[in-house]
């Protein structure tokens, strides 16, 4: 009976958690106001918008990683975010506050329209049909000149304005971004607690038995590519509005293998594994600069050895901590 | 007693196997059916085929009179036909609870926008849920374990578990692949009482594929038999232990005087 009462819905409970919650986000933000202040230079906030925007690419591949698939294109629907919100927002006038929505729901249904061909396949078969899809898209980008205006890219895309305020100074644009991540972040908690997420972790743990619980394993699959493509694409977008410069070598290949390492270092378990590895390996390349042409050697040494004294990715470190703790 | 499950000429072919060859047979409301047969006689096949996994090459299949052919698996269970699976499936790295509640999926009163914000709504709803698939780990018999990852249960706790699932979705019929499939005789008997016990408190009738001929023989209202694809008998415990197509197919032809 014990087990019964704990999880009757209490309402006091319940009404103490959201209040413990809104009291987490609410400090999050009263520190979140003075880190540009905080920071010795202009650059320091770049970096940690940055970190910001990879931040969202991550929690959002996250969401596909859900449903145990692996997407090899997750730069290329940045990247289709960034170019539609840049060339709407330039060709049509439109605000840039309403095309980053636009932007994020039309490649949202771009993303749905391409999941519900490709998701039948599983595993590697679906890996290398997304990096297929990834490497058209950086081909479009570049032939398509009339629209993307090809190799050159598009230049002169504006800020984000919102109530007269304008989020293009770095200082200001890590308000916008901050406000963005947080509530991605948000979102895919309630997302991972809801029946969505019960869905979508059945279907990761166990598709065939998924589908004879009753689960729409085809459509719960595109449901979380579309919501991970979706917010990838708010993502770009927001990037877009803030380098205000795209080519189509901002959101390639490379960037897609840099979101799934991410994944991989924070720790796919939980999706703080992808805040996590995103705050990691972002800043990390840059205060490795340094050191010249080891950079890159020194990234590489540095994610072996993270890999291989915490296969579960940084965001298993207290367990390991604990076990080396308990061995001695 | 109405009809549950009605296979009609059904057959299945793998390229050139000929897995299923014209099969037909019912399962009536309120039955347990033994389907049996000798290793690769297709009994898997037929459960795939029925429950959508794999397409049906030829003939018809309903469902309460509804036709089955074509449809998704995930729309066969919300009609009232679960199934188990011969090889233990669970979700390895959830509760024992949790897993029930998946097996209640489609039952719930949760709804995502609900589930989504936390309401109280919600909340109720996931408790009454768990309520409902603790009273099913009982009857089972692994009330007590409902806290454990299901990886971690012993192997016949895995096998009762799959039963545990496939009942959350409250079937009208359940089909059983072989249920004890590696258990010793005590967990074969054991599931042997379950199975009647979900026959007999009517909660849903049964189609049971299984070996162990003691326990099917114990608890089968009818048993139909299958041999390389086709149906080779059809009757009562005690009619088809006695008869020589079957001993012939289990024993070989030799077998028969
Ligand atoms: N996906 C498949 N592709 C090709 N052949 C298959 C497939 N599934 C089953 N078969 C073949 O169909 C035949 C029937 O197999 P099935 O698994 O249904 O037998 P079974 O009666 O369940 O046997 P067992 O008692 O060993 O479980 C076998 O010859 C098997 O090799
Ligand atoms: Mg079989």
């Amino acid at each position: 009976m014990t087990i019964l009462n704990e999880n009757a819905p209490d309402a006091e409970n319940v009404g103490r958690s959201v209040w413990f919650r809104i009291a987490l986000i609410a400090v999050a933000c009263a520190v979140a106001a003075f880190i540009p202040g905080l920071l010795p230079n202009l650059f320091y906030v770049h970096i940690v918008n940055l970190t910001l925007l990879s931040g969202i690419f991550a929690l959002s591949l996250w969401v596909i990683y859900s449903v145990g698939q692996l997407s090899l294109c997750h730069a290329a629907f940045a990247g289709l975010g960034a170019y539609i919100s840049a060339i709407i927002s330039m060709r049509l006038n439109i605000p840039p506050a309403l095309s980053l929505v636009l932007s994020t729901l039309a490649t949202a249904a771009l993303a749905a329209a391409l999941g519900a061909v490709i998701l039948r396949l599983r595993g590697v078969y679906f890996v290398l049909v997304t990096f297929l899809f990834g490497q058209m898209f950086t081909l479009l980008a570049l032939n398509w000149a009339g629209m993307t205006n090809g190799a050159n890219g598009l230049i002169g895309i504006k800020a984000v304005t919102l109530f007269g305020i304008s989020f293009g100074p770095r200082p200001m644009f890590f308000y916008l971004a901050f406000a963005m991540f947080l509530m991605v972040l948000v979102f895919v908690w309630a997302l991972n607690r809801s029946t969505f997420g019960r869905a979508f972790n059945s279907i990761e743990q166990n598709i065939n038995l998924a589908e004879t619980c009753g689960i729409d394993t085809a459509r719960y699959q595109v449901i979380a590519f579309a919501i991970g493509s979706g917010i990838a694409g708010l993502g770009g977008a927001l990037m877009a509005h803030y380098i205000r410069f795209i080519s189509p070598d901002t959101f390639t290949f490379h960037n897609s293998v840099a979101y799934i390492t991410m994944l991989v270092v924070g720790g796919r378990s939980l999706f703080w594994g992808a805040v996590l590895g995103a705050a990691f390996l972002t800043p990390l390349p840059e205060f490795l600069r340094d050191f010249e042409g080891l950079q890159h050697i020194i990234y590489g040494a540095i994610m072996i050895v993270v890999l291989r004294v915490m296969p579960g990715g940084l965001i298993s470190l207290p367990r390991t901590l604990a076990r080396i703790g308990g061995a001695k | 007693m109405s009809t549950l499950l009605n296979v009609k000429n059904m057959s299945k072919r793998f390229g050139g196997l000929h897995a299923i060859k014209d099969m037909s047979f019912s399962v009536e409301e309120g039955e347990v059916v033994g389907l049996i047969g000798p290793n690769g006689a297709g009994k898997t096949t037929c459960f795939n085929v029925v429950s959508g996994t794999s397409p049906a090459s030829g003939g018809s299949i309903t469902f309460e009179g509804e036709n089955l052919i074509g449809k998704r698996t995930c729309d066969i269970v919300q009609m009232g036909l679960a199934r188990t699976y011969q090889a233990t499936s669970v979700f390895p790295q959830s509760t024992v609870l949790e897993n029930v509640v998946r097996g209640a999926f489609v039952r719930s009163k949760d709804s995502f926008l609900g589930s989504l914000m936390g309401t109280a709504a919600s909340q109720r709803a996931q408790a009454e849920t768990k309520a409902e698939c603790l009273e099913i780990l009982k009857q089972v018999g692994i009330d007590h374990v409902h806290g454990e990852l299901a990886d971690s249960l012993p192997y016949g706790y895995q096998r009762r578990l799959g039963v545990a699932v496939a009942l959350a979705s409250k079937p009208k019929l359940i089909m059983m692949d072989e249920p004890a499939a590696g258990l010793n005789p005590e967990e074969s008997m054991d599931m042997g009482k379950l199975i009647r016990g979900i026959h007999e408190s009517g909660q849903a009738s049964v189609l049971i594929v299984e070996h162990d001929m003691r326990l099917v023989m114990g608890i089968c209202d009818r048993i139909i038999v299958l041999d390389h694809g086709e149906l080779i008998a059809a009757g009562t415990p005690e009619e088809i232990r006695d008869n020589p197509k079957v001993i012939e197919a289990y024993l070989g032809t030799e077998a028969v005087s």
